[in-house]
């Protein structure tokens, strides 16, 4: 009871910022190396998340939003470490942990974990369920005897809305969203205080969706967890989210509640993407921001704003300077030149 | 909480609950193995062959170097059924005590191989860098010999004799495990479960241990059965030159040199220690061919 | 005022003949497609949406699939039981299709200007620079920028957005009567969707061709389409115009399904969910194939499988909620 009212108070009021921050980004850059166009040339770039801050509060739901090649998914791996992080810092508990060994992470690695967008490639075809979610338990030693394993175990397949019997399965004997549950279990295993979900419901049927949606939620709200749900649909991403951050070519354009960033989006390409989501409902039409050309290569990204060369309010300014971070409103940031 | 939504309660009208048995990969397999008659008939030519390694000795009419100056060079008869060779021993029985040789030759020779072949190639493909180029380098260099003639070379350093065959075998099928357990681990490596894997903490063993090799076995298992088909012609050949058994012993390819004076008066003396070899070989690659169709993963749901 | 129906999908039966069991995808379709009008097929994974769409192109063949029952009329024609160079010559010309991935509908190692000449010489006797110009005006028609330096280029050098533009450039080239897009935005950014789509419309009206519009994405039917059959375990549930199935949506799956989704601007903690799984086709239900999943479900529905039932004009639902309101179809 004590939650909801919390939650609501906190829905009505935008009163987010007064949570604690639990984790926080500062000017993370993950470039990979490539191969120079020819003998000679020096290598280049690719520059998948290029300088990117931003911090996420206790319990909430930062959604990162953001079409291909965006940098989103880049982003949530490198927060776990699974992509190399050329520079910038990731705050966990008052420590950095951007440049952790793999042994220095272990023990981090019970606070943070990772749910896989394909439920048909995040299972080892060769591990039943119930070894699948007894790994992490084994390796951080969190049971003490083979019984308590087990009952964690089940207790955890139950949790996610599975039966017991289904922990001797193997997972092509499953349909994707219950393989998304058994990921989601696997990743509860360590009672992790982040869970990064990297668009785990865009592989799954519509009716699905619904369900490990609902899911996420109601596991959010019992194990008081915090979320950052990564997805390239929009009214998932809104629907689930407190907090939403728009990306374009490896970094944010807007950062902003809900609530705000639907009613009253700032940023040219918020504006376009948003226009841009088809609306179930045939009696309203709208008129659509339609965007030219398509997304710039990320290891040639355009002067300036990177979103200058498609902006349909596209200024002088734009191909020369990279735009800073301006907060028009409380909580409500957006990166142009616009609003100075 | 979320039970209801998603799990049907059995008892619901209209729609038949079926528990379906437990389809671990493993069985799934041994299914799709077993509806292959000519495998299953290759697999059962073979434990025949590995019980008569063991009972042979008790069963055979003759002894392995019973001479009988009386029998010489004789076709095949009610008494040896095989016929006899210039000392007057029964090929038949030469040939049955032959097969625990040939057999632990091929097996041994391999099993050597295939474990330092798995092991060089899990630790190339998983941590590449130096490490994985030495180990292809080497790979290389003992891939650009003939098998055989690369047997011959090790024998020649090593000297005759059934163990330095083993060991000759034994290094000229690692190169080919290497290869195939590297560029399996390199492709499971990059799989999301391995992914997921390191992300739950798991260290570098565990995730070669319990994730990658056992993705690789399928591929190690046909290879290994192919290869014994290979390594056991391998030592025949050698022991037919003279370099791998020795006199008095029963190995096939040593009975098929002997035979070979004799080919116009006794040809038998080749032909049956020929069809031994052939039908043993045709056996293991039969075997290969069933269980890498077993194996496939296109095959699997 | 009856407008013709130039494409009639009557009773359409496809099946799959595996070792162990027939797979019914398709359980008795009917469908019919308005001339110049967009037809919206909905459904989910194992709706049997897609198997629908190979069955009227005849791209069975190869597969474990046949059409077991039904009739497939083009304009009046049969096509279904003509011969395979009278079906070869029926793809790409008078009707034709555009699938979800482009990447692997095309060709890697031609050129886009090999390409489409190669459609166009199937279906039409003309000369080469004929052929060529008319590959390029159509190119020009779907948007692609630099036209002349497209033609030379090779599919892996162009974007999923361009792809897909060059697959429509494709499939419309020899002006078909009837395309079939077979979720064509589903791999593609949500702006670049955007694009497509007005294209697709826009190419519509130029050309007069009618689109069967195969999706499981309820946002995207209501933006294109003009008529909606919505499809589960292999039947069509409920049938209408656009505006009648989502102003006054009938069958308890739609509904669900619309309920399901999350829409932009509305504020809801939960999402109402459709219990359950979609069966497994070996395995279907007795009656009904959803009263297992539906909460209107009562005993009638686990017994018989229901027929059509009016709703309004044009619009009907196939669900025994229905059948007392209306009499039967």
């Amino acid at each position: 009871m004590a939650n909801e009212q919390i939650r609501t108070e906190n829905t009505v009021n935008g009163e987010s910022a007064q949570r604690n921050s639990i984790l926080e980004v500062k000017d993370l850059k993950i470039y990979y190396p490539i191969a120079g166009d020819s003998f000679f040339s020096k290598p280049g770039y690719v520059k998948a998340v290029d300088g990117v801050t931003f911090d996420v509060k206790e319990n909430e739901v930062l959604g990162i939003v953001g079409e291909s090649g965006c940098g989103k998914s880049t982003l949530g791996r490198g927060i776990c470490q699974l992509e190399k992080i050329t520079s910038g810092e990731v705050i966990l508990n008052n420590t950095d942990i951007s440049s952790y060994s793999r042994k220095e992470m272990r023990p981090i690695r019970k606070s943070v974990q990772m749910i896989f967008q394909d439920p048909y490639a995040s299972l080892n075809p060769r591990m039943s369920v119930f070894d699948c979610i007894a790994e992490p338990i084994r390796i951080h030693q969190l049971a003490q005897s083979e019984d308590e394993l087990k009952e964690k175990v089940i207790s955890l397949l139950r949790k996610v809305g599975l039966d017991d019997y289904h922990a001797n399965r193997y997972p092509h004997e499953f349909s994707g969203g219950q393989r998304q549950r058994i990921g989601i279990a696997r990743a509860l295993a360590v009672e992790p205080k982040i869970i990064i979900a990297d668009e785990p419901v865009s592989a799954l049927d519509v009716s699905i969706q619904a369900q490990v949606l609902n899911l996420l939620n109601d596991l959010k709200e019992e194990l008081n967890l915090t979320y950052i749900f990564i997805a390239h649909d929009l009214s998932v991403v809104e629907h689930i989210s407190n907090r939403i951050a728009v990306m374009y070519l490896g970094n944010f354009v807007e950062v902003g509640e809900k609530g705000k960033l639907y009613k009253n989006p700032l940023h040219p390409y918020t504006q376009a993407l948003l226009s841009a989501v088809p609306i179930p409902d045939p009696t309203i039409k709208r008129e659509r921001i339609i965007l030219e050309g398509s997304i710039p290569s990320a290891t040639h990204p355009p002067t300036g704003c990177k979103f200058h060369t498609r902006c349909p309010k596209c200024m002088d300014i734009c191909n020369k300077e990279e735009p800073q971070k301006y907060e028009v409103a409380p909580d409500h940031y957006v990166y142009c030149h616009l609003y100075r | 909480m979320g039970t209801q939504e998603n799990m049907l309660q059995p008892g619901t009208p209209g729609i038949a609950i079926i528990q379906e048995e437990i389809k671990s990969p493993t069985k799934v397999m041994l299914r799709k193995f077993l509806k292959q008659k000519n495998s299953v008939i290759a697999l059962a030519f073979i434990c025949f062959l590995v019980i008569i390694s063991f009972i042979g000795p008790a069963v055979v009419p003759f002894g392995v170097n019973q001479y009988d100056y009386s029998a010489i060079l004789q076709g095949p008869s009610s008494t040896h059924w095989f016929g006899t060779d210039e000392f007057g021993r029964d090929l038949f029985s030469r040939i049955v005590l032959g097969t625990p040789i040939s057999l632990a030759v091929g097996i041994s020779a391999v099993t050597i191989g295939a474990v330092t072949g798995t092991v060089l190639g899990l630790l190339s493909g998983y941590y590449r860098g130096w490490l994985d180029s030495v180990v292809m380098r080497i790979c290389d260099t003992l891939f650009a010999f003939p098998g055989i003639i690369l047997a011959i070379a090790i024998v020649a350093i090593l000297g005759s004799g059934l163990y330095n065959v083993v060991i000759a075998v034994a290094v000229f099928s690692t190169p080919t495990f290497a290869r195939i357990v590297r560029s399996r681990t390199m492709a499971i490596k990059e799989s999301v479960f391995v992914q997921a894997a390191i992300n739950l903490g798991a260290s570098d063993s565990r995730i070669l241990f319990k994730h990658i090799l056992p993705g690789a076995i399928p591929d190690i298992i046909v290879q290994y059965t192919m290869s014994i088909g290979t390594s056991i012609l391998t030592a025949s050949s050698l022991s037919f030159l003279g370099m791998g058994a020795q006199p008095p012993t029963p190995e096939w390819g040593l009975l098929l040199s002997n035979g070979r004076q004799y080919m116009t008066t006794s040809a038998i003396m080749t032909i049956f220690p020929g069809l031994a070899i052939f039908f043993t070989v045709l056996s293991f690659n039969t075997l290969g061919d069933g269980l890498r169709d077993a194996l496939d993963p296109k095959l699997t749901e | 005022m009856e407008k013709k129906k130039i494409l009639e999908i009557k009773n359409l039966h496809t099946y799959f003949y595996t070792d162990d069991a027939v797979i019914k995808s398709v359980d008795g379709v009917d469908i019919e497609l308005e001339e110049g009008s967009t037809l919206g097929l909905v459904g989910e994974s194992g709706s049997g949406k897609s198997v629908t769409a190979l069955s009227v192109m005849s791209l069975l063949m190869g597969t474990t699939g046949k059409v077991a029952e039904g009739e497939i009329l083009l304009n009046g024609d049969d096509i279904l039981n003509i011969s395979e160079e009278e079906k070869r010559a029926l793809r790409g010309g008078r009707i034709s299709m555009i699938f979800q991935e482009p990447m692997t509908s095309l060709n890697p190692v031609m050129t886009i200007g090999d390409q489409l000449l190669e459609c166009i010489k199937q279906h039409e006797d003309i000369s080469k620079g004929e052929a060529y110009a008319k590959a390029q005006k159509m190119l020009e028609l779907t948007g692609v920028p630099r036209v002349e330096k497209m033609m030379k280029e090779y599919p892996f050098q162009l974007s999923g957005g361009q792809r897909q533009r060059v697959m429509i450039a494709m499939a419309l080239i020899c002006e078909p009567v009837v395309l079939i897009a077979d979720e064509p935005t589903t791999a593609l950014d949500v702006t670049i969707q955007a694009q497509i789509l007005d294209l697709m419309n826009t190419l519509k009206g130029k050309i007069g061709t009618s689109i069967l519009f195969i999706t499981h994405d309820l946002g995207v039917v209501a933006e294109v389409c003009d008529y909606v059959a919505v499809m589960y375990c292999g039947r069509i549930v409920e049938k209408g115009d656009v505006y009648s199935i989502f102003g006054n949506t009938s069958h308890p799956y739609t509904k669900g399904l619309l309920a399901s989704i999350p829409k932009l601007g509305q504020q809801v903690d939960r999402l109402t969910v459709i219990p359950g799984n979609v069966p497994n086709p070996r395995y279907m239900p007795e009656g009904c194939k959803f009263a297992p999943r539906c909460t209107e479900a009562f005993e009638r529905c686990f017994k018989e499988e229901p027929g059509f039932y009016t709703i309004g004009e044009g619009h009907v639902s196939r669900c025994w909620l229905h059948a007392e309101k209306a009499g039967e179809v």
